[in-house]
């Protein structure tokens, strides 16, 4: 049986910078929780929009998202409920109200907005 | 406690409905946004959607009517919470595709292949997404605003409920396991005992 691969997460949290391990066949958010950071979420499946971070570096698989658009990707948004990673990454966490407001701004729909 | 705008005599601007709430520290603008977020997910994600998942489970009559229930309460769940976001001061908004986009939750669109199984996967992870909604409202008003808290935790109510028979459907289609709910068919379709504030089974 194949081991599936893992990647190191880096987090920038409000309260810091905290690092986990994250299988490639993991959603991000289910690792931080499993490591116990909370970090925000409702809907779990990528729609909401309260997951939301920002990547700073490296690949996600966002495939499993209900509602991720292009636009989104261009301006580095990620949605960690449902956001797998492809290699090591930084990610700063707690961007719903940006990313809210960059839905709004290119006329995407936008929960909770 | 934060600081409360004192509504005057006859003020018709103000409500002191809201302002209390606010000086106990709701966001009102926030809950707002967050009702209207819940209350697209319950008309247009899955009473709408459900329409069309319980017109595609035939063959299997009995979980049409739960289905059907389902479909019914959420619908009962849009129209209780509605008022609440007009008297917190908010509104709906007048454009049923910006309604629709406000939705927190997926739309329960028929799946492809519309098998039973996957419909009902569907219905459980609708109902999922209503239990996280519906829970949030619950958290921010706790202690709070019990007016929107008692509104929330009668539909969470029956959200739970829902995801309990969905379990039960499911695991029995899919895995041929039993895994009861605990509860017995409504006693009408869509009965929503407690967001209709009828009389819940206990015998």
């Amino acid at each position: 049986m194949e081991t599936a691969r893992s990647f190191r997460v880096s987090l920038d949290t409000p309260e810091g910078r905290r690092t986990i391990d994250c299988a490639e066949t993991e959603f991000i958010w289910n690792a931080a929780a499993r490591a116990g950071i909370a970090l925000p979420a409702i809907c779990h499946q990528g729609r909401c929009l309260t997951c939301a971070a920002r990547l700073v570096s490296g690949e996600i698989d966002q495939t499993a998202a209900a509602s991720y658009f292009p636009q989104d990707r261009e301006a580095g948004f990620v949605l960690l409920c449902t956001a797998r990673p492809r290699s090591d990454l930084l990610l700063i966490t707690h961007q719903q109200w940006v990313m809210r407001g960059h839905r709004k701004a290119a006329g995407l729909p936008a929960p909770y907005a | 406690m934060a600081n409360q705008d004192v509504v005057k005599p006859g003020d018709v601007t103000q409500r002191v409905g809201v302002e209390v709430i606010k000086a106990r520290g709701v966001d009102v603008d926030k809950l707002i946004k967050m009702l209207v977020a819940n209350a697209a997910a319950e008309f247009a994600s899955t009473y709408y959607y459900y329409t069309i998942l319980r017109m595609n489970l035939a063959g299997h009559e009995d979980y049409k009517e739960i289905c059907e229930d389902a479909r019914l309460e959420d619908r009962a769940h849009w129209e209780l919470i509605v008022p609440r976001i007009y008297e917190l001061g908010g509104s709906l908004p007048n454009d049923l595709k910006a309604f629709h986009d406000q939705a927190g939750c997926v739309a329960a669109k028929l799946p492809d292949p519309p098998t039973v199984v996957n419909i009902l996967t569907l219905l459980l992870e609708s109902e999922r997404c209503a239990i996280r909604s519906w829970s949030a409202v619950c958290d921010m008003t706790f202690g709070k605003d019990p007016r929107t808290y008692d509104l929330a935790a009668r539909i969470l109510n029956e959200e739970i409920e829902h995801e309990a028979w969905f379990i039960e459907l499911l695991a029995h289609e899919r895995d041929g396991k039993s895994v009861p709910s605990g509860h017995f068919r409504r006693g009408e379709p869509g009965e929503a005992p407690y967001s209709k504030n009828r009389g819940f089974y206990n015998p």
